[in-house]
């Protein structure tokens, strides 16, 4: 628990600078910020979805 | 209501649907959205989509790690920790012993000897974690929802108590 939220943190610290960076590079525009935070959304699914893949070998319909 | 629902058809499905949902909100509401009905049903949705995903986050840690399995009904810091030292590998300890000892010197300010379970967020987030099971993804869920509350309350009740001498100060609020 203490890794993956030391891991967590990483990323909780870092991102908004970056999607500070990328608005203020935009002109203030949210626009390629909002597909840097999708993107990340798209990430994490597939991260999870790859976990999952892992615990119960790739078998689609289990409760997991 | 998400998490409810990850207790009966499972975790880890509900969370990977729900991320998913966060993302084709945030790509096909948030980006070409115009207006304040576009926004708000933004708000609405991605805070039902990604606050699965935050609250079943530890739920999921805790599926899959030593403590998910250890899941004893007590509240006996000690007895618990034996049965994690018991039930992970020495580089597992090894890696406890270096963030245990990063938490006492950042967070608390104990001595890594004293205590292993220093952190308040840890046993926040890791205690009910061995004490519920079958609805623990609803206990993670509550547990996440308490702590946004307190976000929520805790600047208004600084406000409130402003006066008080110091406290901006301590609160680096100056």
């Amino acid at each position: 628990m203490g890794t993956v939220l030391a891991m967590a943190a990483i990323g909780a610290l870092t991102s908004p600078p970056m999607a500070g960076a990328i608005v203020a590079h935009d002109g203030g525009s949210y626009t390629w910020a909002c597909v840097f935070s999708g993107l990340n959304f798209v990430i994490a699914a597939a991260g999870i979805f790859a976990l999952r893949g892992r615990l119960c070998d790739w078998k689609l319909w289990v409760k997991l | 209501m998400p998490n409810y629902i990850a207790d009966k058809l499972g975790r880890f499905n509900v969370t990977i649907v729900m991320t998913a949902l966060s993302a084709v909100v945030v790509l096909a509401l948030w980006l070409p959205g115009r207006g304040d009905g576009a926004f708000i049903s933004f708000a609405v949705l991605f805070g039902i989509t990604s606050g699965a995903g935050i609250g079943l986050g530890p739920v999921l840690i805790a599926s899959i790690s030593p403590i998910g399995y250890a899941c004893l009904r007590t509240h006996d810091d000690k007895y618990l920790f034996r049965i994690l030292l018991d039930s992970t590998k020495p580089v597992h300890m090894l890696r406890h012993r270096i963030l245990t000892y990063i938490y006492s010197i950042f967070i608390c300010c104990k001595s890594p000897e004293s205590d292993t379970r220093t952190d308040p967020v840890l046993i926040t987030v890791e205690q009910p974690q061995t004490w519920f099971r079958k609805k623990r993804g609803i206990a993670g869920s509550l547990i996440i929802a308490g702590s946004s509350l307190g976000g929520v309350v805790f600047p208004l009740i600084v406000q409130v108590f402003a006066w008080v001498p110091f406290l901006p100060w301590l609160l680096l609020e100056h």
